[in-house]
């Protein structure tokens, strides 16, 4: 296992995509920091905005830019049959997997994080923060970090199992695809059932942070546990499939 | 006799299609084994097999004589290196930085790999990214990567793809460096049988995913026979005549043909003669590896 780590560390940072996404993370949440500082202080120097829900602002667009890294970490390992090289020498399918998962779940908090110091040390600088450091923004801040290993998780399972570029593409627009499918709850008559949903859904998880980081989630057990049930299942269904399937 | 590799009935199916149907083979330690067959025969089937990267639908192998369920085998796959069909590099990397990967993945020093660059004509690519590289390029850098673990089964699937003649002659010496020098058992698959002919020790024909003989080379040198080869104005007429004397032949092209039965050439050439079939040129040839498979094939011998 640790072998398949340094390996899959290696292709990792000797690539330059992992550092293109992560100067892009750090980049948007900087030019949107001074753009509302600037266009604030520009159009109506009454309001003075605070930096605390840009916290929370990429918790969507998250799991895009990990499958940008992640995703195609894995993909490009049996587009061009690298993965093979592993298989050959010995090492097992399950020690693989898992392997990219822990590769795939470095760049998610690698990512997360880098977002949050620059949002926490511009922000300082030019808004101010109303209410952070606070627990309910903390346990917000970790709810979405898991959220992101959730999305993580799913990445590495799609693009595992699916070994394709059709893998990577439905990782890459899966929240958005599932965010659509959210005008469905409509139709659901129960609140409570639309509102477990919404508890359920990673996707729909993503709105309760963004939307309501002042306060602790009222079913944080839920939300986490759900997590973890897909996480779970995820792993342990991609190492079967994983295992199963003739590789070219 | 010492196996590396042993199969036992070994199928695997595709849907309704058998790749492989009750292979059975046995290479034997410090062999260069070639396997022969023609495309779709079975021969990469077998390589995905035996290297994990596929499983078989019914039978067993073992290879170092550790069995396919047993979970030592992912230890003894440490001892085996292979290229399977296109060689599997990161094609953003150079020649170097993809062997470092594979040391990585092995968890060994990369200090041999300036050696192993050398070995497969690869050490001056610099900072060449192996995208750029050609296909003659990526065949021996794959072969570099299945040489980094220092390997004692070496599994070749046409390694010989796409290389020029220069570099057919160097891999093939390598080849035998690797086996002379240190012991390796080679496992090669190639449809260049002449070449094939000049390294194998032993021989696997396989055909319809069944190993239909398995011989040692100084077998077939002795089962193999003698022919007599014919360049002539036209071989519809050579075929009446030797159908007349009922003698087993081959006709290549509208010009050439073997002959397998013992013949006496002038009253050939006079019954030639009388046909107007005129003789070009003629020479006594080993029947060669090609003749043979294509013979236990039931190619276009007649006879």
């Amino acid at each position: 296992m640790v072998n398949l780590l340094a390996e899959g560390y290696r292709r990792l940072f000797k690539g330059k995509r992992f550092y293109i996404v992560l100067a892009v993370i750090v980049g948007v949440a900087a030019f949107v920091l001074t753009l509302v500082t600037i266009l604030s202080s520009t159009f109506d120097d009454s309001a003075s905005p605070k930096a605390d829900g840009m916290l929370f602002m990429m918790t969507g667009t998250m799991p895009l830019l990990i499958s940008i890294t992640a995703g195609l970490l894995i993909v490009q390992d049996f587009r061009n049959n690298t993965i093979r090289n592993k298989i050959i020498v010995g090492h097992s399918r399950t020690n693989i997997y898992l392997a990219s998962l822990i590769v795939s779940i470095t760049v998610a908090v690698i990512y997360q994080f880098a977002f949050w110091l620059t949002v926490i040390g511009l922000g300082s600088i030019l808004m101010g923060f109303n209410e952070f450091p606070s627990k309910a923004i903390f346990v917000n801040m970790f709810v979405a970090l898991v959220i992101q290993l959730t999305f993580t998780a799913v990445i590495v399972f799609l693009c595992n199992s699916m070994k394709n570029i059709g893998g990577f593409v439905i990782s890459l627009t899966m929240h958005y695809i599932v965010s659509m499918l959210s005008a469905f709850l409509l139709f659901v008559k129960s609140e409570k059932v639309q509102e477990l949903i919404t508890e359920l859904v990673p996707s729909y998880q993503v709105n309760i942070v963004e939307y309501g980081y002042t306060e602790v989630p009222e079913h944080l057990p839920v939300i986490l546990l759900a997590d973890l049930a897909i996480i779970v299942v995820t792993t342990i269904g991609g190492i079967l499939i994983f295992n199963k399937s003739d590789l070219k | 006799m010492d196996h590396i590799l042993q199969t036992e009935n070994l199928s695997k199916s595709y849907g309704k299609f058998k790749a492989l149907n009750n292979l059975t083979i046995n290479v034997p330690k410090g062999a260069i084994y070639g396997m022969v067959g023609r495309n779709g025969a079975g021969k990469t089937t077998l390589i995905r097999i035996i290297t994990g990267l596929n499983y078989p639908t019914s039978g067993s192998y073992s290879v170092f004589g550790v069995k396919d369920n047993d979970k030592k085998l992912l230890e003894v796959r440490r001892k085996i290196g292979a290229v399977v069909e296109t060689p599997s590099l990161h094609p953003e990397m150079t020649a170097k930085d993809n062997l470092i990967q594979q040391t990585k993945a092995l968890g060994i020093s990369d200090e041999k790999l300036d050696d192993i660059l050398k070995l497969v004509g690869l050490a001056n690519t610099g900072k060449k990214k192996a995208k750029n590289f050609s296909l003659g390029m990526r065949q021996r850098l794959g072969i570099a990567f299945s040489l980094v673990g220092d390997p004692e089964f070496l599994v070749l699937d046409e390694p010989i793809n796409g290389l020029d003649p220069q570099g057919i002659m160097e891999v093939r010496e390598m080849i035998l460096k690797l086996n002379r020098e240190k012991g390796i058992t080679i496992l090669i698959s190639s449809h260049i049988l002449d070449e094939l002919s000049r390294l194998a020790t032993h021989y696997g024909f396989i055909e319809q995913g069944h190993v239909i003989k398995e011989m040692s080379a100084e077998e077939l040198e002795k089962v193999s026979r003698r022919s007599v080869h014919l360049n002539v104005n036209d071989t519809k007429l050579l075929a009446e005549v030797l159908d007349g004397m009922g003698a087993e032949y081959r006709v290549y092209s509208p010009n050439e043909a073997d002959i397998f039965t013992p013949i006496q050439v002038t009253p050939l050439v006079l019954a030639l003669n009388e046909k107007n079939c005129f003789v070009n040129s003629m020479s006594e040839h080993h029947e060669s590896l090609e003749n043979y498979f294509m013979g236990l094939v039931g190619g276009a011998r007649n006879g």
